[in-house]
């Protein structure tokens, strides 16, 4: 039943990343293929699994090929990140249009006809929106936060960047480079290169609703992972403007307080062993030049492969008489 | 192809067909082979289709559309990519810059110049929130290169299309094209050129660019003068910092062994500050030339003379 990539690649590749040991695995697998194959176009399945052992692959394998959808099976080494998984299923998967589904059922997988829809209506990514959330008070305001943090600093307008359930075009997969936790903002960094992005609401179910258990690490790299989108998204060609804006901020504050002290020093009104103030000001003249100079240091990295940089995404080119 | 015409567009669909027209009439007076490339940097308006109808007329023509806005460097970089040319010329598609001015520009490149850049003496654009700060800005670009050319900002240049393909085109970089290009030769002349007042669409840049252009002088100055040895650059600001603090170090000695005088821990911990920033500063060099090792291409030659040539009639 592996398939060995017929000459004729499916329309729709679906990639299922989730751990081969999960107990629910399997009645969640029905309900996907169930989705699958009610589709009216041909589908392959690719399941990335995270450390399994072979006995549990043989036993997945055996129960998927009593079904009609094509699949395969991708095992990983323990503990690769989301980001590799999803690569790793694009790579062993050809169809043009690609559909992500995440290894709990937390919306109805019947959507995916709607998703792909919107696609045919000329957007390169869909995204799903969990509406009327069902899980705990706290997650739900949680997940509020950060959404609305993402879209006020991104400007982007999706509503729910946790949702693993996600079809897109394989070009787009191949053009926007994600690594470790980075699969959460796909849609932006996808969005600001020009891709069309859309997200398709759909209600939220109830089954296998994981509990806030969250610890306090988990928010922390939430919010880093944050400031690299910001990073990444603003600043990417032009980190003297981070950097620089920053850095001369603090070098200013730090001027203005050492310079009045020595003018103050000047005029006989103070004298400047006496003033802990000083030791401020000139730390914040310490930073600002340290930040400044990673600024420059940035630029430096920039400019040394800029003959390489290409900026633009052409659409198309138009014109007769040329190659 | 000898010539190639790299015109980058954002919603400039009134534009388009005067500025055809006008190509058109100004190739006809050259002998040699030419071609056109509109960028069309995702323009909103018609302007893409106003492009897809000259290209369907003109064979010479071809339209390279992007996904979306990518900016005027981008866009340039995009044109330029797409040229088979010898020599490539550079424009605005806003009308202001004069294609009569392009046979001129290519006798300089012929008669042994690497890139010219236009010179627009008599600018038509509002004098307080254009002409004013670009003069600014020029004076500023050209202190900092160590070019003597009075209009950086004229999107109407030729070069060598060797030359320009090295330049590193990516951000805002396309306001320091001639300080990129004197990185690598020494051969430019200036031109001095028409300039329209706009007709048609509004002006794409506002006074918000200043703090911008700023620090990318900051940064090309950086480039210009270290972009082969970092260490040397940031050496020089650590030598300042050490100086410093080995004054306020001396400070706080002279007050030891001073008998009677209150010691102050003030002196020494702003000492130490200062001699932390310049050790920091020294690593930071050392990385920047771990950096720059990357690529040992990055030449920088010194600075030559630039000419400037004053069309013999002027026209009008």
């Amino acid at each position: 039943m592996i398939d060995t990539n017929g000459k004729n690649a499916p329309e729709l590749s679906a990639i299922l990343v989730c751990s081969l040991g999960d107990p629910m695995l399997d009645a969640t697998l029905d309900r996907y293929l169930d989705a699958l194959e009610a589709l009216e176009m041909s589908v392959d399945l690719t399941i990335v699994g995270n450390g399994s052992s072979s006995h549990k692959t043989e036993r997945l394998a055996d129960r998927l090929a009593l079904r009609r959808v094509p699949s395969r099976i991708v095992c990983l080494h323990r503990g690769s990140d989301e980001s590799t998984a999803i690569r790793a299923g694009l790579e062993a998967s050809r169809g043009a249009l690609v559909a992500l589904l995440p290894p709990y059922l937390q919306t109805d997988p019947g959507k995916i006809r709607e998703m792909l829809a919107a696609l045919h209506a000329g957007a390169d990514y869909v995204a799903s929106w969990r509406m009327s959330r069902v899980d705990s008070k706290w997650g739900e305001v949680n997940s509020n936060l950060f959404n609305r943090l993402t879209r006020f600093m991104t400007g982007i307008p999706l509503h729910d960047l946790n949702s693993g359930l996600r079809v897109l075009r394989r070009e787009l997969a191949e053009d926007v480079p994600i690594y470790g936790d980075l699969h959460r903002f796909w849609p932006l960094l996808a969005a600001k290169q020009g891709y069309r992005v859309t997200e398709v609401p759909m209600p939220h179910l109830e089954e296998r609703v994981t509990r806030g258990d969250y610890r306090v690490g988990v928010y922390l790299r939430r919010l880093l992972d944050l400031l690299t989108l910001f990073f990444l998204i603003k600043f990417t060609r032009k980190p003297l403007r981070f950097f620089g804006l920053i850095g001369s901020g603090l070098l200013a504050v730090g001027g203005i307080i050492t310079g009045m002290l020595c003018i103050e020093r000047l005029l006989g009104m103070t004298s400047l062993a006496d003033r802990p103030l000083l030791m401020f000001g000139v730390l914040m003249i310490v930073l600002g030049v340290q930040l400044f100079s990673l600024g420059l240091l940035g630029e430096l990295i920039i400019f040394t492969h800029g003959r390489s940089l290409r900026d633009y995404h052409v659409d198309k080119i138009y014109g007769k008489g040329h190659r | 192809m000898d010539v190639s015409i790299v015109i980058p567009l954002f919603n400039e669909q009134d534009n388009v067909r005067p500025l055809h027209a006008r190509l058109r009439s100004m190739l006809a007076t050259l002998d040699g082979s030419a071609e056109i490339i509109f960028v069309d940097d995702g323009s909103q308006d018609g302007t893409a289709e106003q492009l897809g109808r000259v290209a369907d007329e003109d064979d010479s023509v071809r339209v390279v559309h992007l996904r979306h806005n990518s900016g005027q460097s981008a866009a340039m970089r995009a044109g330029i990519d797409h040229t088979t040319g010898d020599t490539i010329v550079t424009m605005d598609g806003d009308l202001q810059n004069d294609p009569r001015d392009i046979p001129l520009l290519l006798k300089t490149i012929e008669s042994g110049y690497d890139f010219v850049t236009g010179w627009r003496k008599d600018r038509q654009d509002a004098f307080l929130s254009r002409t004013f700060p670009s003069r600014v800005a020029n004076w500023l670009i050209a202190r900092v290169s160590g070019l003597p050319i009075h209009d950086t900002g004229c999107s109407l240049k030729a070069y060598r299309a060797d030359v320009i393909r090295q330049v590193p085109l990516y951000s805002e970089m396309h306001r320091f094209i001639p300080a990129m290009c004197s990185l690598s030769t020494q051969r430019f002349a200036e031109v001095i050129v028409n300039h329209h007042p706009r007709q048609h669409g509004c002006s794409k840049y506002g006074l918000s660019r200043i703090w911008k252009v700023l620090l990318d002088v900051v940064t090309v100055k950086m480039l210009i003068s270290s972009a082969r040895r970092p260490l040397h650059w940031f050496g020089m600001l650590a030598a300042l910092f050490l100086c410093l603090a080995t004054a306020t170090f001396t400070k706080f000695l002279i007050d030891t062994s001073t008998p009677g005088s209150d010691l102050s821990i003030v002196w020494p911990v702003v000492s130490l500050l200062f001699a932390a920033l310049a050790l920091h500063l020294v690593f930071a060099g050392l990385f920047g030339e771990l950096v720059v090792h990357q690529d040992p291409a990055n030449g920088v030659s010194p600075l030559a003379e630039c000419r400037t040539i004053v069309p013999s009639s002027r026209h009008d």
